[in-house]
């Protein structure tokens, strides 16, 4: 065995080595097993030294110096542990604050809600639930394309809608909805990785005129999703709206929106319970 | 040899219990005293990133000059043509450019003015001479107002409509007891229903002022209607179809279906409290051996005031 691997394993191990000492290393069994290995072996200068010292003697010094290695690595462990466990404190201040990291790119997963109940009204007594089912299936289009522009779209996290998507609304009434954009839609929430609908209800009610044509319809909405932040926390989203659409050169369009909300609430991430996950089986 | 082994083992040993120590310590610290290292509990304080943003908008009808709408009731009986039988409530409702303020002005059925091209009478007789557009033009020729749009309802299309939105609270002004419209109330709020609305828009015995009373009464069911719309509207705008749908199959109207729907959504950004409910000021006497009300002249102020911005009184 050559000497200078002796060497480098007793500085690993007793002296602390810079990449225990300031804890950047983020791997530390990179480093405990080499100190194990190399620990059986004597360091040169001792090895010198006792070079005719009986076996007794031997022994108790390779025993010393698996302590100390064992020791040393146990050491730089739980110093990392510590620095790993400092990010996620409740809550975090990271997460309180989210800082957008450059690498990470946020995931876009699509959003397409499902009708749930079509209903009409009518002017007058007959009723045309074909054409009534036809225009709230094209509601529906309208409105996923819309959802998916104000909360699914990760560009929207930063930068809003875009500008594309207001095409949703009348023209008369996109400056407005601009301004009520907080309400409409997810808004700038720094630091989201990802953003997954967890439920969604559309109830549609059609308003068919005295010749059947579709004049308007009440869109009833509920979207929610889950969210995650940069620093491991949680994002709550729930939005809530009425619209009330009209077809405006053969498209419906949003012309008025009686009532919208918008919350996103942040919570801490849920913490593994000592006796349960990967590493509590690892170690059983 | 021995001696100095052993003080060797020694201070190895000392080095290693030293080593141990620190462990113990930097275990300690890292994992045991460091603050804020508990694990997340359910109490853990959730932080909203966007408090409850709530939006509410919905759009008037555009116009640069005021709207003005001829509500009319016939007191047509089953059988009778509403449209071909007198005019027994008339009211002018004009809306603000804003579309936020209204004013009703009410008209008193006996009312003697000029008919265009039926000389003087009393107004509701316009109707049985040339139907809802003759009473448009008294109107305009009485105000220097144009109407936009008239609408023409009976008393049964009343009572329809009344039950079909299930009800109307209105505030009853004063005590009621008139055995002729079946009137029967005492004063403050009351959820009517079809056939007590239509009551209380025809009592015109048992109230302070007659006919005029009886006006501004009528005038005080649209804001009973206003202010139920208002207050059911935000949180089921679907209500403005049963509204809609309520209106058309009980009223006779040249509104086109998309204006309805477009006055619909304005009245539900009018609040009742911005909305002056008045009577054409008169006098009672008679012409032509007919109890009839002459029109002041201080009514051609308020057709002045009105015709400005759609409002008066205020």
């Amino acid at each position: 065995m050559p000497r200078s691997r002796n060497d480098q394993g007793t500085l690993i191990g007793g002296e602390g080595s810079p990449a225990t000492s300031d804890g950047l290393d983020p791997d530390p069994e990179h480093e405990t097993e080499p100190a194990l290995e190399e620990g059986l072996e004597p360091p040169p200068d001792d090895a010198e030294a006792d070079a005719g010292a009986p076996p007794r003697s031997h022994r108790r010094r390779l025993i010393l110096w698996i302590g100390l290695g064992v020791g040393g690595a146990a050491l730089v462990a739980g110093i990392l542990l510590a620095a790993f466990l400092g990010g996620g404190g409740p809550p975090t201040r990271a997460a309180r604050s989210p800082t957008p990291s450059p690498a990470i790119v946020p995931a876009r997963i699509p959003f397409q809600f499902t009708l749930n109940r079509v209903t009409t009204t009518s002017f007058t007594e007959r009723n045309a639930p074909k054409a009534a089912r036809n225009a709230a299936e094209r509601i529906r289009v309208v409105l996923s394309d819309w959802y998916d522009a104000a909360f699914a779209d990760p560009a929207e996290w930063k930068d809003g809608p875009a500008p594309s998507a207001w095409s949703a609304f009348s023209r008369p009434v996109i400056g407005r909805a601009k301004r009520d954009r907080q309400a409409l839609s997810l808004g700038r929430v720094a630091g989201l990785t990802v953003l997954e609908p967890t439920g969604s209800k559309l109830n549609v009610r059609v308003l068919l005129d005295p010749s059947l044509k579709t004049l308007g319809a009440v869109a009833y909405v509920t979207f929610d999703a889950a969210g995650k932040l940069t620093g491991g926390d949680l994002l709550e989203v729930t939005n809530t709206a009425r619209f009330i659409l009209r077809p405006v050169a053969g498209h419906w369009v949003i012309v008025a929106y009686p009532s919208a909300r918008t919350t996103a609430k942040q919570r801490p991430a849920p913490r593994p319970s000592p006796l349960a996950g990967p590493t509590a089986s690892a170690t059983a | 040899m021995n001696g100095t082994g052993g003080r060797r083992v020694i201070r190895q040993a000392r080095i290693a219990g030293l080593m141990a120590a620190m462990l113990v310590v930097a275990a300690a610290v890292t994992m045991g005293f460091r603050p804020g290292a508990q694990p997340a509990t359910a109490g853990t304080p959730v932080v909203e990133i966007h408090s409850a943003h709530g939006a509410s908008f919905v759009p008037a009808l555009q116009g640069r000059r005021p709207l003005f709408i001829l509500a009319l009731g016939s007191d047509a009986r089953p059988g009778q043509r509403v449209d071909r039988q007198r005019a027994d409530s008339i009211h002018l409702i004009g809306i603000d450019r804003s579309r936020t303020h209204a004013t009703i002005l009410g008209f008193p059925r006996d009312s003697w003015v000029h008919i265009p091209g039926f000389g003087t009478s009393k107004i509701n007789s316009a109707m049985v001479d040339g139907g809802p557009a003759l009473m448009v033009k008294t109107i305009e020729s009485i105000t220097g107002i144009r109407v936009d749009f008239w609408m023409l309802t009976s008393f049964g299309g009343l009572r329809r409509m009344v039950d079909h939105i299930g009800g109307l609270t209105v505030t009853v002004p004063y005590a009621m007891h008139d055995r002729y419209s079946g009137a029967n109330f005492k004063a403050g709020p009351i959820h009517m229903r079809g056939w007590q609305a239509l009551a209380f828009a025809r009592n015109r015995h048992d109230t302070p002022n007659g006919d005029f009373s009886r006006s501004q009464n009528q005038g005080r069911l649209f804001l009973a209607a206003l202010a139920q719309l208002g207050r059911q509207f935000p949180a089921n705008p679907a209500v403005l179809f049963t509204w809609i749908s309520a209106g058309w199959r009980n009223v006779s109207t040249d509104l086109p279906p998309s204006t309805l729907l477009d006055l619909a959504l304005t009245a539900t950004q009018v609040e009742p409290g911005h909305v002056n409910n008045l009577v054409v000021p008169g006098s009672t006497g008679t012409a032509g051996g007919a109890s009839v009300v002459f029109v002041s002249s201080s009514a051609h102020s308020v057709f002045a005031d009105m015709r400005k911005d759609g409002l008066a009184g205020r």
